[in-house]
């Protein structure tokens, strides 16, 4: 009886064997779901930006798994995604933390990256740790990219490029007459990696083009500072035609309520990246009139992607308003999503190599075209915007997207 | 020379802002010997009521300390008594826990009802300049100045020339022997506790007129203050008035020939040298040369 029970089993054991290969396995079938994690400034100085990247990212999902999920050739089928959103705080040791968590406790077979430079530095390490594919929409300082990390990818061209498609609008103006020459530039600049490469950015050009510009004050400040009384005193003191600062959202909001109390006023005056957004206008009110940015997206760019964006968003998000910190996630998730698409697979270096050999034609970003370079970071144009009387943004460079004519010299009030 | 007087007015405006950011923090190290680590959260907490009833209800933000000054003292009173209180005769550490966990509170709460978004108080007066001998000055500055000079007058007055004060200023010398001369201790230790946190939400009412704010409002000016109150001495007022005008100058001048990013070094260097070489602040000197 026992010789019978073992043949059996035997028998058993060998059948399973045979049938095996006939029977899609796990791995062939792929996992129940993709998973994709990010940590997010959801709380902290960052925080209202951090909201526009979670809405983002949830939107970007929320189509695809609306249409069953992502079509992945080697398992054959649509498989959906599943987010996983954490708040790092603002703080970027928190920030780095959380990457590992999700590289480690929650398994996710890519990250969608952050908001900030600071943040972002800081959070990059992990996937190169990790080898898992890693796109963001948020940092755009060259030296995140400029460390070899092989997964690191992001959709912000460099705030160098930045300066540059600045200095361009600037030699059209000049060409017109509505800017001297040479335009003598305050520069003053966020001191952290944004900061420094916006700064490289103009001196580059300024060296490059000596009749065009003269930079007469080049000066760093804290981010998030709260009292730049003394720096902007600094910058009356120079016969400067150009006030040229780089900063972020807060910063711009508090130095620009103190350029105005301190009576400073010049021909040209920008801050950076910021200037049309609906918090500025907010918190200033006809305070931000004639401030010039050049910024990665805005929602009058002429391009019917575009226009369907807005239409999206304003449907899902009624109550947040169509600002480049909307569009760049959104289109961050959809890079990563069109990757793991072609690479079919959430195989990591498969995905990675998507990433690596992207080339997307429709996006919603200037000149409408993602493709990274080999250190990871994508070089796209600007728009370059000035804000008008009566809460109106239009955007004056390049000539291929304005909407409107520049006003400049800024008109002393 | 316009440069250089226009760098001191702006130092002297720069010290009645750290002056009235210091007094609450200073008036409760004074009486109950205990480090506010909430005061950053009290700053914002003012500064944001005073933005909600100038958003909401339309108030002059000039009229908003009418409201917020009763109510933070009312608000000190019940941390005292619910929180304060209890921990007031343990070591340092454990009422410096306490009170940062309010912090953490306060600006939870705050993020709760009004979100991070940075919000600022928009009026003609906020944007109000005017000319002093060619050297233009903001209308808000001068105003933050003034009610800080305001400020410590009253409480001078207060604490020398009324009965209460003297009994503040006896429990802050000597609790055992105010309470052997008869004085309720708990209740003044009570009272200086709302009138700290009142004169910190009255420091972040003046504040949002100058600046834009959200929830993390106040930490990196807190800094300030602890600078200001080392600087001035711990328990005297008089003391950080000379202790903000010492550490705006320093800024001030010192900037001129440094990047601006340097200006928090400034700060602590001036911090560490003070409580180096006068351990007591300028409070401490000026009671030794007295003596001398």
């Amino acid at each position: 009886m026992r010789h019978v029970a073992a043949a059996l089993c035997a028998a058993a054991f060998a059948l399973c064997a045979v049938a095996a290969p006939l029977r899609p396995t796990v791995a062939d079938n792929g996992p129940d779901q993709i998973v994709v994690g990010a940590a997010l400034p959801l709380t902290g100085d960052e925080s209202r930006i951090g909201g526009f990247y979670k809405a983002a990212y949830e939107l970007a999902v929320k189509e695809i798994n609306d249409l069953g999920g992502l079509e992945l050739r080697v398992y054959h089928r649509k498989i959906p995604v599943k987010l996983i959103i954490y708040d790092d705080k603002t703080d970027p040791a928190t920030s780095r933390n959380l990457y590992e968590r999700l590289a480690v406790q929650d398994h996710v077979d890519a990250f969608l990256g952050g908001y900030s430079t600071e943040l972002v530095q800081a959070q990059t390490v992990v996937p190169q740790a990790h080898q898992i594919p890693y796109v963001n929409g948020g940092g755009a300082a060259t030296e995140i990219y400029h460390r070899g990390f092989k997964t690191v990818f992001g959709v912000l061209s460099s705030i160098e490029n930045l300066a540059y498609s600045e200095c361009d609008f600037i030699e059209v103006m000049q060409a017109q007459g509505k800017l001297p020459k040479p335009l003598k530039m305050a520069v003053v600049w966020e001191n952290t990696s944004h900061g420094k490469d916006f700064v490289a950015g103009l001196s580059a050009r300024a060296k490059q083009k000596p009749k065009n510009y003269k930079i007469v004050l080049n000066e760093a400040f804290d981010l998030h500072g709260k009292d730049f009384a003394p720096l902007l005193q600094k910058v009356k003191a120079t016969d400067a035609n150009a006030f040229m600062s780089d900063a972020h959202l807060d910063d711009y909001i508090t130095m620009q309520r103190q350029y105005r109390q301190a009576g400073l006023h010049h021909a040209y005056v920008t801050y950076g990246a910021r200037g049309p957004e609906k918090a500025a206008r907010d918190a200033l009110g006809d305070s931000v009139n004639y401030i010039f940015a050049a910024t990665w997206w805005n929602s009058q760019i002429p391009n019917a992607a575009v226009r369907a964006f807005d239409d999206k968003w304003a449907k899902a998000y009624p109550k947040i308003p169509q600002e480049w910190y909307a569009a760049l996630p959104y289109e961050t998730a959809r890079t990563l999503f069109i990757a793991m698409t072609e690479a079919g697979s959430v195989d990591k270096v498969k995905v990675t190599e998507a990433l690596r050999h992207i080339d997307i034609r429709d996006t919603i970003i200037p000149g409408g075209h993602i493709r990274f370079e080999a250190d990871g970071q994508m070089v796209a144009p600007f728009v370059v915007t000035e804000n008008l009387p009566g809460g109106k943004v239009v955007i004056v460079y390049p000539k291929s997207e304005s909407t409107g004519s520049a006003v400049l010299p800024v008109p002393s009030t | 020379m316009q440069d250089t007087l226009a760098t001191l007015i702006s130092a002297l405006l720069a010290a009645g802002l750290y002056a009235t950011m210091s007094y609450g923090l200073a008036l409760i190290y004074g009486v109950l010997k205990v480090i506010n680590l909430a005061n950053a959260g009290v700053l914002m907490l003012g500064a944001y009521v005073t933005w909600w009833m100038w958003d909401a209800f339309h108030v002059d933000p000039l009229l908003a300390p009418i409201v917020v000054l009763p109510l933070f003292f009312l608000f000190g009173i019940v941390l005292e008594r619910v929180a304060i209180r209890r921990v007031i005769e343990q070591e340092p550490i454990v009422s410096l826990l306490l009170l940062f966990g309010v912090w953490l509170i306060l600006q939870n709460v705050a993020y709760a009802i009004w979100t991070g978004d940075t919000r600022s108080i928009e009026t003609p007066f906020v944007e109000a300049t005017f000319k002093l001998g060619g050297i233009q000055l903001a209308w808000p500055r001068v105003y933050v100045f003034v009610a800080g000079a305001l400020t410590l007058a009253v409480l001078q007055l207060f604490l020398t020339k009324t009965q209460f004060g003297r009994a503040i200023r006896a429990v802050s010398q000597d609790r055992e022997a105010a309470r052997l001369a008869g004085i309720d201790v708990e209740r003044i230790y009570a009272v200086a506790f709302g009138i700290g946190i009142a004169l910190s939400a009255f420091a972040g009412s003046l504040l949002s007129l100058l600046f834009p704010f959200g929830p993390d409002f106040g930490g990196a000016l807190q800094l300030k203050s602890f600078c200001v109150v080392v600087l001035g001495g711990l328990d005297s007022f008089v003391g950080v008035a000379f202790g903000a005008i010492l550490l705006s100058l320093a800024e001030a001048f010192g900037l001129r020939w440094m990047p601006a990013s340097l200006q928090n070094l400034i700060s602590f260097v001036l911090l560490v040298v003070v409580l180096i070489a006068f351990p007591k602040g300028i409070a401490g000197i000026i009671r030794s040369l007295r003596r001398v």
